[in-house]
């Protein structure tokens, strides 16, 4: 199903078609390697992690890829987005193999000193129990170059 | 209850080295890991990983994606508290600067504040990563995690 073509024409107060995984431990350690990770409990089942392999909190930010690629199949849109800011809070450690449920919606779009700001709010929950994992804030800038979108919408 | 580290307390990693390689292993890493259906994919060009594209969006170069020296901070983390911090901690990164082809970079967690409750404690803590050899914030934010009993 799709929220919005580009991922750039997200609006305030849009929601999010929920994805519904199964979070696999290659999932998880292709994500390390990505970033040169090599903390052992998210490679495989450590002691110190309970005897199991678990998500690396900043995981979080690939849900976030995750909704825009099921919601927002054409892609970006016309520019690049930059990361401005990633929060992420932890509830329970997420043991590879869980399945999961990731919902969200655009909290706030707004322009700031001529660029367009959004945020994303994110949650990750067990499919099979509802029990909450990880709340996610993330915010972007739509557009490294400044635009020229209605400044009398910022509230920044 | 399990020893719990004084305010001040800085934890560093070593220095790295933010390649052109690495970002464009964790653009490749991200698709990857987004699509989930168990094969490696090849990222589009990025402002990570293409000069040309980067150039296109204003920018001067490749930057290095925010995610990774967050990365670097929450593993610094993992290392420290464990699940206090996987399964029960917060992280919370801002990005002030944008890192570039091989600048080198440092990351630290410093303890900000210690709460004791009934079950153990909160630690609290100021995280950033820093350009090397200056020491320029580049990724700053806080950090909780949480010691048992």
């Amino acid at each position: 199903m799709t929220l919005q073509r580009y991922v750039s024409d997200l609006e305030e107060g849009d929601v999010f078609v929920p994805v519904r995984y199964t979070l696999s431990s290659f999932v998880i350690r292709e994500y390390c390697h990505g970033n040169a990770e090599d903390y052992a409990g998210f490679h495989g089942p450590t002691a110190e992690t309970g005897g199991v392999q678990v998500a690396t909190p900043t995981l979080a930010h690939i849900e976030k890829i995750r909704l825009y690629k099921h919601n927002c199949p054409g892609g970006q849109g016309p520019k690049a987005r930059i990361h401005v800011e990633f929060f992420s809070t932890q509830f329970a450690p997420i043991p590879a193999g869980t399945e999961l449920i990731t919902s969200g919606e655009v909290a706030r779009r707004y322009t700031k000193r001529g660029r367009t700001y959004m945020e994303i709010r994110i949650e990750v929950r067990s499919a099979l129990t509802d029990e909450l994992y990880t709340r996610y804030v993330d915010t972007t800038i739509l557009a490294y170059e400044k635009s020229d979108e209605n400044p009398e919408n910022a509230h920044v | 209850m399990s020893e719990l580290p004084e305010i001040g307390v800085e934890l560093r990693t070593g220095d790295r080295i933010m390649s052109r390689e690495l970002m464009r292993w964790y653009c490749d890493a991200l698709e990857t890991a987004a699509d989930a259906d168990g094969t490696f994919k090849i990222a589009a060009p990025t402002i990570h990983s293409s000069d040309e594209y980067a150039h296109s969006q204003g920018l001067p170069a490749i930057i290095a994606d925010g995610m990774i020296s967050t990365n670097w901070i929450s593993g610094l983390l993992a290392r420290e508290f464990g699940l206090g911090y996987i399964g029960q901690g917060s992280l919370r990164t801002k990005f002030i600067r944008p890192i570039y082809e091989d600048e080198i970079v440092s990351t630290h967690a410093r303890v900000t504040a210690v709460e004791v409750d009934d079950t153990g404690a909160v630690v609290t803590m100021d995280v950033w990563a820093a350009i090397e050899p200056d020491g320029t914030p580049c990724t700053v934010g806080t950090a909780t995690a949480r010691v048992p009993s």
